[in-house]
């Protein structure tokens, strides 16, 4: 972490952040005290509302979420299906005008563990020791919208909060100066909105900060004024601001903008340290494919390398996007399957890989928890042979790092890849794994509104025990 | 349980949701059922699959109980009910209030301050603060009679011109409003601004709500539209520039034909969600998962919509021009004797000697008259008559072989030498129709007197190449390979074939040809469905100018990455045709070189001198011909020939009389021709055709063709008309006996008056949308709306006049302990302003602002330009004009605004978000917009003569949040600002005159949460 500053000093698993730690972590900031103060008063009036957890000693620290937003083909990556293969081209069992169609990728075994992946991903196919790969995910409705929000927030509709928010919420963060929810993004947001990956009812406070990959990361992030005129400022902001609240008999909008104020001021200072990407070695910029000549490759490598980089600095959860496609969804191949599959995999395989061997070095590996991830998977059948349609029935999903047992394949779908058959696991089971690896209990990780206490998993939700370390 | 949500379970826990009576208990058994009946991948239960099968209904059954969802059901005749507390309850709307809070023992808020008063009631009625003046005159006014003195204030706002900046920026939320396609290239939608403009208008004229609906979906096609007093337009047609926002791809939509079904997918989604809250584009791959809502409803409806065409329109009306185009009429009556004269001289004085001029030494073509001179002149004297009667036998051959292979080769698509044959017109250059053979245009600058003689065809130049044009044809079958165009005309005029109504797609090209020519445009094959047409275009009428992608034959200028202006600079734009033809064949058809006949007639001349005068017959019987406006298509070919040539004088000033008509038409044609005023819009062009239904949204496989018609839940009846049937669907839509249009419109009202609908989710009165939370209340106001005559201002003044929206801000106990949301509306929910609000503040705080309405929009400001996306970079300030007049466009949002939650301009986004993220505090502190507002703000502020520091914080208080400090902000804001003066080295006695210290305390100001809320 050597030139990074004012970065916080790194944290065990588990340990609870402590008004020390915070302290010592955000020491040289401006208006530590001044905010620490405020903190406490926050504390004090929203009765614990802040953060909740965590409940038991965490195995990960941080999350970075890889979404493949339009949904990858499981049978043509990580789930081959021989009996596909055979039968290719041949009426499907499901309807008759739909044809079972092969996978036009060849598949192998890789690592020790010899699992199956296919040559649309060569470099993730190095890091399968790492993976746990899980075949037999189930979604829900095979629609981008609703099932971007289930992915993200665990229900059908619009309104409820993401995973990043519930995180953030969860835990807090382990760096005041930075979001403790950051999307990592392309300036596009995926099918459903801004509310796939919206605070929903959770404070504001939790709401996610993107981050684009192409120019100023975040507008206006260079500050106008000298520190000290504009810490003149801002206290003078906190007094007119608490005074409106007030006024207001409490307002949870002007609270959350006083906070962010705050915020802001930290990040303008921390935020061009953090993704200053010049003090990364030329090997590490040619793991990831930093100078790809392909734009999305390289700026995929980018958001990548910022995702470690932001781990290191402490923020709790960190989703990336996949660079622009189609506006249903980047992996959405209802036709052109074989060309823009590859093209998605060429933008992102690399990047992936490089991301899990760099954090593995840094010794980051065992307190990252990665999750790889879309909405759904695609239909191993189809009216035309290039290309698959939506398939919430059965598809597969990763994890790795953070406490995930790796090198094992858990679940399966049948013969064909239609349904999940085999220690079939929902998203609600997916949200329940990654909060417990968090330390929380999805159970008891809740939040009162409309008179009723909401979890991200609702009234469902299973640890997928096996795959954990 | 009729009506109730079956899933929404945050609904059925919400006490003040009303609901038909059920015990908590049940309410939690049916919640648990419905969270597990919700999550298909659990699976269904066992035993409730058993139930599943036993009652599992029909269809019709299914779709008859969805079609008792309350938002189908005609409006009840709720009476306002009767409250205890009568002193609160001003108004009907009150005591719908009233009466929830008081059966949940909810007590209301007290009456808001009136300086509250008056900001909350200008910043919600026109997005402006008001000014220190107007609140102290309020202030006075109130303490002597308060009911009287604030209905006279909303009286005013509702008078006030910024109302509909105000409310139009509301609406063009719901309507997707963008004044770029965005996709790659960004392309303008051009005059777009016009539809922003006419919103504005109506929401100031308060035109019946019905009638813009009926104007939006069909104000193409009303018999008797609105024309704009001020200038004549045509204000009805302007409504239909709404189908024309959001995402165009200008992929080729032969390629991807998909394209096309998705623009009008959007269309659809954007109409039924604005008028109805209806997700019917939900329907296109299958019958509603939730609501009442067929596949075949979809279908019908996308018929409608793939049937009406993207087109730019001409908003002049037929009195525009009438007087100057009479006038030059009148003045190329006079102009033809005068050259005529010139010409007859001429005619007369041609002999050998005018040829010997002439003479080259390559042969001209054969089509060239010279071409036989050129013979003649190479053989001997006795030799004259021989040659003359073999390049006779060459000529009729060659007419006979160009005849032969043009009869064989060729389809006639259209022919107008013989009137427009019912292809469709728009412009006033083709207001006097095709024209006859031997008129002429004007050339209206330079040194020539005629642009050209015409022969028959279309000309939109005839009068003046400032007068816009479009042609048109009906939808076009292909049983030919190519379409071939034969044109002249010049600067960025276009020809083109258009599939599916892809209007962005370049299958075109363009015309700069001061010569007849065959342009040449491929027709790809199976392309029957997606109903192309052919269309002539000047760039007025050019959805697609100005062409970024430039089509390698543009010669006006290349690809044209500029402003919509930079390239329409020079507005004179042109093109005539005579015909189009459909062929396989390679090349389009020969030239016949009947012109030729006529010098070939009568016996072959014996000299060079007996050549010259079969020339000089011919020229004088041309001339004598167009003088009595009599001359036919040959003629008119051997005019511009012996101009060409020279041997008939073409100059401005040919004759003192010419020089004098020339300099009157000049004069009348750049002084009294007004260009064309255009708009985005759509047009029934032609008999409209049904939509096949595709099978799960496949438009590879359609199926059988569905009638036009709209919702079948709502008993719509099949249209009858020939047309798009956009004119019927009008009308049941801005209809009373729909149920869902004035509650619709109801809502979203309610939601810009009180931040939140009564209907949470005002794009969806479905299942998956909220149910109303005062269900009578909307009904209520919804029959009112209607009764009312569909005023906009009325229920505005109505609800903006309750006690509710009067209430002070702070809920009282009762209301935080038992409706933390504030669902009752016991007091007024304080919100963050809109983006547009914050940044007009500024404008208003700084002194900046430009209050002008109306107007093309300003280009948002941008440090550089960035040509190839056409994003322009405009000033930083913005000219100081209001928000509402930022260029708003697809691929990159206005820089401060899109901080604040600005919409997508994609889909109907009938309620913004209103997020708190960082970012906002970091516009707020480091914009360069707003350091320039507090840099113009603090250059007034020292120039008021204040003498104090606590004067001038007074001032500041009331200019930017409406009310005087309090001493303990007095006492803080002071601190800061010696704190600024300090930093700034800046002497105590120096302070009051420091730029630099009074914008820090402008910035200041901005950044205060207050200056930022509605109170």
């Amino acid at each position: 972490m050597s030139g990074l500053s004012p970065l916080p000093e790194p944290q065990g698993p588990g340990r609870p952040l402590t008004r020390r730690s915070l302290l010592q972590s955000s020491a040289t900031s401006f208006g530590w005290l001044a905010f620490s103060a405020l903190q406490q008063q926050q504390r004090a009036s929203a009765a614990g509302a802040f953060t909740q957890g965590p409940h038991f000693a965490p195995r990960a620290k941080s999350v970075i979420f890889l979404f493949m937003d339009g949904g990858v083909s499981h049978v043509d990556t990580f789930d081959p299906k021989p009996e596909l293969t055979k039968r290719d081209g041949e009426p499907s069992t499901v309807n008759k005008s739909r044809k079972w169609v092969k996978s036009p990728w060849a598949f192998a075994q890789h690592g020790q563990s010899g699992a199956w992946v296919s040559e649309l991903f060569p470099q993730i196919a190095t890091c399968v020791d790492d993976l746990a790969i899980v075949r037999s995910m189930k979604a829900d409705l095979p629609i981008h919208s609703t099932g971007n929000f289930k992915l993200h927030t665990g229900h059908n509709l619009a309104g409820r909060p993401s995973l990043g928010s519930w995180a953030a919420y969860g835990l807090g963060t382990e760096n005041e100066n930075l979001p403790g929810y950051i999307v990592l993004s392309f300036g596009h947001l995926p099918a459903g909105g801004s509310e796939v990956i919206s605070n929903g009812f959770l404070p504001s406070s939790h709401a996610p900060t993107l981050l684009r990959a192409e120019g100023a990361p975040i507008e206006n992030i260079v500050p106008a004024d000298p520190a000290a005129l504009q810490r003149t400022k801002l206290d003078l902001l906190r007094g007119q601001d608490t005074d409106f609240a007030a006024q207001l008999g409490g307002s949870e909008a002007v609270e959350s903008a006083i906070r962010n104020h705050e915020l802001a001021a930290r990040m303008q200072m921390l935020v061009p340290d953090v993704l200053d990407e010049s003090r990364e070695t030329k090997a590490t910029r040619e793991l990831y494919g930093m100078d790809d000549a392909d734009p999305h490759t390289r700026l995929y490598a980018r958001q990548c390398l910022r995702a470690r980089r932001l781990v290191e600095a402490g923020v709790r959860f960190i989703q990336v996007n996949c660079p622009p496609g189609r506006p249903s969804g980047v992996w959405d191949q209802h036709d052109g399957l074989k060309k823009e599959h590859e093209k998605n995999a060429r933008h992102t395989d690399r990047a992936i890989a490089a991301l899990i061997k760099d954090l593995g070095q840094r010794g980051l590996l065992d307190t990252t928890l990665i999750v790889w991830a879309g909405e759904f998977g695609r239909t191993p059948h189809a009216p035309k042979p290039d290309g698959r349609d939506h398939h919430p029935e059965g598809f597969s999903v990763f994890l790795a790092g953070g406490g995930v047992k790796g090198g094992v394949v858990h679940g399966a779908t049948d013969e064909f890849g239609i349904n999940a058959v085999e220690d079939v696991c929902d998203l609600h089971d997916l949200h329940a794994t990654i909060l417990h690896l968090l330390g929380l209990d999805h159970e008891r990780l809740t939040f009162r509104t409309s008179g009723r206490d909401f979890r991200l998993t609702d009234v469902a939700g299973r640890v997928i025990r096996k795959i954990l370390a | 349980m009729k009506g109730l949500v079956p899933c929404n379970v945050v609904n059925l826990f919400n006490p003040w949701v009303p609901r038909p009576f059920l015990s908590s208990g049940k309410i939690l058994v049916l919640a648990a059922f419905c969270s597990v009946a919700a999550d298909r991948s659990r699976g269904t239960p066992p035993e409730l699959q058993a139930a599943d099968t036993k009652a599992a209904k029909t269809w019709e059954q299914e779709f008859a109980a969805r079609k008792g969802w309350w938002a189908l059901q005609p409006e009840t005749d709720s009476k306002p009910p009767v409250v205890r507390d009568e002193a609160w309850s001003h108004s009907a709307v009150d005591r719908f209030l009233r009466a929830r809070m008081e059966a949940v023992n909810v007590v209301p808020a007290a009456m808001a301050e009136p300086r509250v008063l008056i900001r909350r009631a200008t910043l919600v009625l026109t997005g402006l603060p008001p000014t220190p003046e107007e609140v102290n005159a309020f202030v006075t006014a109130w303490s002597r009679d308060a009911r009287g003195a604030y209905e006279a204030l909303v009286d005013r706002l509702l008078a006030s011109p910024h109302f509909g900046e105000r409310f139009a920026r509301h609406w063009m939320d719901v309507v997707r409003f963008s004044e770029t396609n965005g996709s790659e290239f960004n392309y303008d939608v051009p005059f777009a601004w016009r539809y922003r403009d006419y919103v504005i208008r109506a929401f100031n004229g308060d035109v019946p709500y019905d009638h813009l609906v009926r104007e939006h979906i069909a104000g193409d096609l009303l018999p008797q539209p609105r024309r704009n007093p001020a200038d004549d337009l045509n204000e009805s047609a302007i409504g239909t520039a709404f189908y024309r926002f959001g995402e165009v791809s200008q992929q080729s939509c032969v390629e991807f034909r998909i394209v096309g079904f998705d623009i009008a997918d959007n269309q659809l989604d954007t109409l039924t969600k604005t008028f109805q809250a209806s997700t019917v584009a939900c329907a296109r791959c299958h019958d509603h998962k939730l609501d009442a809502i067929l596949t075949k409803d979809y279908y019908a409806l996308l018929g409608v919509l793939r049937s009406s065409r993207a087109v730019q329109r001409t908003l002049d009306g037929p009195a525009a021009n009438r007087a100057p185009m009479e006038r030059l009429r009148a003045l190329k009556q006079q102009l033809r004797t005068a050259l005529a004269a010139v010409w007859r001289e001429e005619a007369s004085a041609i002999n050998a000697e005018s040829f010997a001029k002439l003479s080259s030494a390559a042969p001209p073509p054969v089509g060239d008259p010279l071409h036989a001179w050129h013979a003649l002149s190479k053989v001997p004297a006795q030799g004259i008559a021989e040659t003359w009667s073999k390049l006779a036998a060459e000529q009729a051959g060659a007419s006979a072989a160009a005849a032969e292979f043009n009869r064989k080769n060729f389809t006639t698509l259209a022919d107008f030498r013989s009137g427009f044959n019912g292809w469709t017109t728009d412009g006033m250059g083709l207001r006097d129709g095709t024209g006859r053979s031997g008129d002429f245009a004007v050339a209206c600058e330079g040194g020539s007197a005629v642009k050209a003689v015409l022969p028959a065809g279309a000309f939109t130049f005839a009068l003046s190449d400032k007068l816009n044009g479009a042609l048109r044809s009906p939808p076009l079958k292909r049983t030919q390979g190519n379409v071939s165009f034969e044109v002249v005309g010049g600067h960025n005029s276009l020809a083109r074939l258009v599939f599916n109504n892809c209007q962005l797609s370049a299958h075109q090209k363009s015309l700069h040809h001061q010569d007849w020519t065959w342009l040449t445009v491929p027709f790809p094959g199976g392309t029957d469905d997606l109903h192309p047409y052919a269309e002539l275009m000047t760039f007025w009428d050019n959805p697609k100018f100005p062409e970024p992608q430039g089509d390698g034959t543009d010669k006006d200028s290349g690809v044209q990455r500029g402003t919509w202006s930079e390239h329409a600079k020079n507005p004179r734009t042109w093109w005539g045709v005579r015909r189009i033809v459909m062929h396989n064949v390679g090349e389009p058809p020969k030239d016949e070189l009947t012109r030729l006949a006529h010098l070939f007639e009568g016996a072959p001349p014996a000299s060079m001198d007996a050549a010259a005068a079969r020339y000089a017959q011919i020229a004088q019987q041309a001339v004598a011909a167009f003088a009595a406006d009599q001359a036919g298509d040959d003629e008119v070919a051997w005019l511009e020939w012996l101009i060409k040539r020279g041997l008939l004088s073409n100059r401005a000033d040919a004759s003192p009389k010419v020089a004098r008509l020339i300099g009157e038409y000049r004069a009348v044609e750049g002084r009294d021709l007004s260009l064309p005023h255009m708009m985005p819009g759509v047009a029934d062009e032609g008999a409209g055709f049904e939509q096949a239904l595709l099978a799960r949204g496949d438009i590879m496989k359609p199926g059988a063709p569905v009638a036009h018609g709209y919702l079948e839940a709502l008993s719509s009846p099949a249209f009858t008309s020939k047309g798009s049937g956009r004119r019927e669907l009008a009308d049941l839509i801005a209809s009373a006996d729909n149920p869902l249009t004035a509650r619709v419109m109801v809502n979203r009202i309610w939601q810009w008056i009180f931040g939140v609908g009564l209907v949470r989710t005002p794009d969806d009165f479905g299942h998956l949308g909220e149910q109303p939370s005062h269900p009578q209340l909307l009904d209520h106001q919804a029959r009112r709306f209607v009764a009312e005559g569909w005023s906009v201002k009325k229920l505005v003044r109505a609800l903006v006049l309750s006690r509710a929206f009067q209430s002070a801000a702070v809920p009282t106990p009762s209301a935080s302990e038992r409706d933390p949301q504030n669902t009752l509306l016991s007091h007024f929910s304080a919100r963050r302003a809109e983006a547009e609000v914050i940044r007009d503040a500024m404008l208003a705080a700084s002194g900046r602002l430009d209050a002008t309405l109306f107007g093309p929009s300003i280009d948002p400001y941008r440090e550089q330009p960035d040509r190839q996306s056409r994003l322009f970079a405009g000033p930083l300030d913005g000219n100081g004009r209001r928000s509402i007049y930022i260029k708003f466009q697809l691929l990159e949002a206005a820089r401060f605004l899109s901080a604040f939650n600005l919409p997508g301009g994609k889909v109907a986004e009938g309620r913004r978000d209103s997020s708190n993220v960082p970012a906002q505090s970091l516009a707020l502190l480091n914009d360069p917009f707003v350091i320039a507002m507090a840099e113009a703000w603090a250059g007034r502020l020292v120039k008021d003569g204040g003498t104090s520091i606590d004067t001038r914080v007074e001032a500041m208080f009331q200019t930017a949040l409406n009310r005087p400090p309090s001493p303990a902000e007095r006492a803080r804001v002071g601190t800061a600002i010696k704190s600024f003066a300090s930093q700034h080295q800046v002497a105590p006695e120096g302070l009051l005159a420091s730029r630099a210290v009074w914008k820090d305390a402008a910035h200041a100001f901005f950044n205060f949460n207050e200056f930022i809320f509605i109170p």
